[in-house]
């Protein structure tokens, strides 16, 4: 079964590498479970992740994710937010700065301050400097990892970041910026450029500073592939050099071989096998999936207005007043189960399970429910049938959710899933289900709760 | 005096609540009940044949306000320049009169205790003093609102001043011109019968629901926002009742 993406290889590289080290799953499946880019590429067995992400809620199967985590000898990384559901595994948490605000480091995996469009033309770039500086205790990431290459040895910092491993942690911002500046001053004293840009006279740091915004006049429209195709070459990578809407490369290749080790057609076929009832075949979410006789109602896993993914679950503005997150259920499924409009429900699959205010609605198809992407797995360790680490108070979909793979090689559904809803308690007045959906951070409230209890006493 | 007005088309509203921001944005209202445009959502009708309507309703600032004459204080009053109904907070001792009598719901207090202060829509008299629209109207992001001369919206949109489920507008007379829920016309015909009859039935894990009859009769309790409410007896209540379930 194929891997679709890196975050999911990680997750299935942790579920079998114990399974491949010691023995039960030869070397042929565990490349196909992890995907292999060549059959002798070297085969992990991963004792240390270091995470600066919400890696453990954010992808489908959050307790395969968090069973993974549990199984490393060590994790540490960079959070936010004490009660992110990563943290919980982490062995050291750093606090993370918020990268395009704080500091000088890079930002969004290897951006550097001097950004141009994500876009079109690229005809301009700007200059991103620090917008604070780093509150409490946060620091640099880049100095954290080249403290780390410092204690690697000498030949690895110098290695890493020569200019700056011998900066203090007071002057480290300061010294980031001068790299800035010192690109700067000699782009700055070109003086051929500085004409063609339209500059009438050389700005200093500080005027570049007061409007980082450098533009090209564009005389000619660029278009895609413009310069190739005026020079008389072709611009695809194909062995025919077109477009081929049959390709030559899958022909050629045995694609399950290839590092996503999967099945592809040379031509896109539309070909429905989830028909035949086989789990292995059949689509997660249909209902011809075995499963759908224990878990019959189809999932899906909308975006939130009130997330950012999810950034923003933890905002205590954004609770009871604004928005009340819920399982979504059509008025026959709710009916046929007791259920009325704010009631206290459990919702489980297969994989995981969470507890919901039911929100009954007609907008939703009979046979579906809809749990809204983005939310919090938010524990206070009461124990669910379904879930080693605890009930999920917040709910996550992605805890519902299967990462199972279809055969072929982009055969992976990881928003939609099966589940049944089932009441557990009448809803309140005003249609909640839980008291602590009140009054805005009960994650926080339940995790921090959690560790004075465990005897960590800083909040 | 002219009398101005609103003309709100239900069919472009979706909710977003960016009136309802605006509006809190421009007059420095705190979070909470304090909420002078209120953005109600329903749902009519079941599968397939779903309807959500959203209303966003501020005052009527109406043509004889019901508010005024139940003020035993004169705090409210109609200013004399554009018709806005509006509240001198200095004579208002909150005791909620005003809301007993306003069938819109449309004077608003912070909290239940005794004695809050009574607040509302302004009509933006400040922004219409300078020549701009009130901030609902012009935040919204589909132009559901139009405002102006209530003369010239009914010559422009004719004299509808409710929809189903709102008071009957000749007890005040709101400024408030809506424009109702078109007739929808399937842009692909299909036989409702039919397509209930194929979401019935699933091969050998049975029947999801016996007949059509149940995907209509519900008992109560079950679906919540199924009608318009604009009188509420609490602030928890309105806050409920305004809130977004757009997810």
């Amino acid at each position: 079964m194929p891997v679709l993406f890196n975050n999911n290889c990680l997750t299935e590289v942790l579920a079998c590498q114990k399974d491949y080290w010691e023995g039960r799953m030869d070397e042929s499946e565990f490349r196909h479970r992890i995907g292999s880019p060549t059959n002798d590429a070297p085969l992990p067995n991963v004792q240390m992740i270091i995470f600066e992400n919400n890696y453990a809620n954010n992808h489908s199967n959050v307790n395969k994710r968090f069973a993974g985590m549990a199984s490393t000898e060590f994790n540490w990384g960079f959070q936010w937010h004490l009660n992110q559901p990563t943290a919980e595994l982490c062995d050291i948490i750093l606090p993370a700065p918020v990268w395009q605000f704080e500091g000088m480091d890079e930002y969004m995996y290897g951006h550097q301050r001097f950004v141009s469009g994500p876009n079109g033309m690229r005809n301009y770039f700007t200059f991103c400097a620090r917008g604070v500086d780093f509150p409490g205790e946060v620091r640099s990431k880049e100095w954290v990892w080249t403290e780390i290459a410092k204690r690697l040895g000498d030949e690895v910092v110098q290695g890493y970041n020569p200019r700056l491993a011998d900066v203090a942690w007071e002057d480290w911002v300061d010294a980031q910026e001068a790299i800035y500046r010192e690109a700067f001053e000699e782009w700055a004293d070109n003086e051929t450029v500085m004409a063609y840009l339209g500059y009438d006279h050389r700005p200093t740091w500080e005027e570049f500073n007061a409007n980082p915004v450098v533009r090209t006049e564009v005389d000619v429209p660029y278009y895609p592939f413009k310069t190739l195709m005026e020079r008389g070459e072709s611009p695809f990578g194909t062995p025919t050099g077109k477009i081929e809407f049959s390709s030559n490369f899958v022909k050629d290749h045995d694609m399950t071989e290839t590092r996503w080790r999967g099945q592809i057609e040379p031509m896109p076929v539309w070909s429905p096998s989830y028909v035949e009832g086989d789990i292995g075949s059949a689509s997660n979410d249909g209902f011809y999936n075995p499963k759908a006789k224990e878990y019959p109602l189809s999932l899906v896993s909308p975006v939130s207005i009130y997330r950012q993914h999810s950034s923003n679950d933890n905002n205590p503005f954004m609770r009871e007043d604004c928005y009340r997150h819920a399982v979504w259920i059509s008025g026959v499924d709710a009916q046929a189960r007791g259920i009325k409009d704010g009631d206290l429900c459990r919702v489980s699959s297969d994989r995981g399970e969470t507890v919901l205010t039911a929100y009954v609605t007609n907008r939703m198809m009979p046979g579906t429910a809809a749990v809204h992407h983005g939310a919090w797995y938010q524990t206070d360790g009461t124990a669910a049938e379904m879930n080693e680490y605890g009930q999920d108070l917040r709910g996550t979909p992605n805890i519902l959710i299967d990462d199972g793979h279809l055969p072929h090689i982009l055969g992976a559904l990881i928003t939609a899933g099966l589940v049944e809803v089932e009441k557990l308690a009448d809803g309140d007045a005003e249609g909640f289900g839980l008291e602590a959906e009140r009054g805005g951070m009960r994650g926080a409230k339940a995790a921090l709760g959690l560790r004075a209890a465990l005897g960590e006493g800083r909040e | 005096m002219t009398q101005y007005g609103f003309m709100f088309d239900m069919n472009r509203c979706y909710a977003c609540q960016a009136c309802s921001i605006a509006c809190k944005d421009w007059n420095g209202l705190e979070p909470g009940a304090e909420k002078w445009m209120g953005v109600y959502e329903w749902e009519q009708g079941t599968f397939p044949n779903i309807r959500l309507h959203a209303l966003a309703f501020p005052c009527g600032h109406c043509e004889d306000p019901a508010c005024a004459k139940a003020c035993p204080n004169g705090a409210l009053y109609k200013e004399d320049e554009f018709g806005a109904v509006l509240v001198d907070q200095d004579k208002c001792d909150g005791c909620r009169k005003c809301y007993d009598a306003c069938p819109y719901g449309a004077p608003r207090f912070a909290s239940d205790e005794p004695g809050t202060k009574m607040s509302k829509c302004t009509m933006c008299v400040d922004r219409l003093a300078e020549g701009m629209q009130p901030a609902c109207t012009a935040s919204c992001p589909l132009r559901a609102f139009d405002f102006g001369p209530l003369g010239e919206l009914v010559e422009k949109y004719g004299d509808v001043r409710f929809c189903e489920g709102m008071p009957a507008p000749d007890a005040t007379g709101p400024a408030f011109l809506i424009w109702n829920p078109r007739e929808k016309q399937p842009l692909v015909p299909y036989d409702a019968e039919e397509a209930i009859a194929l979401n019935r039935q699933r091969g050998d894990l049975g029947m999801l629901f016996e007949g059509a009859e149940d995907l209509v009769s519900f008992d109560e309790g079950t679906v919540r926002r199924d009608e318009l409410r604009m009188k509420h007896g609490t602030v928890v209540e309105f806050m409920r009742a305004t809130r977004n379930d757009m997810a």
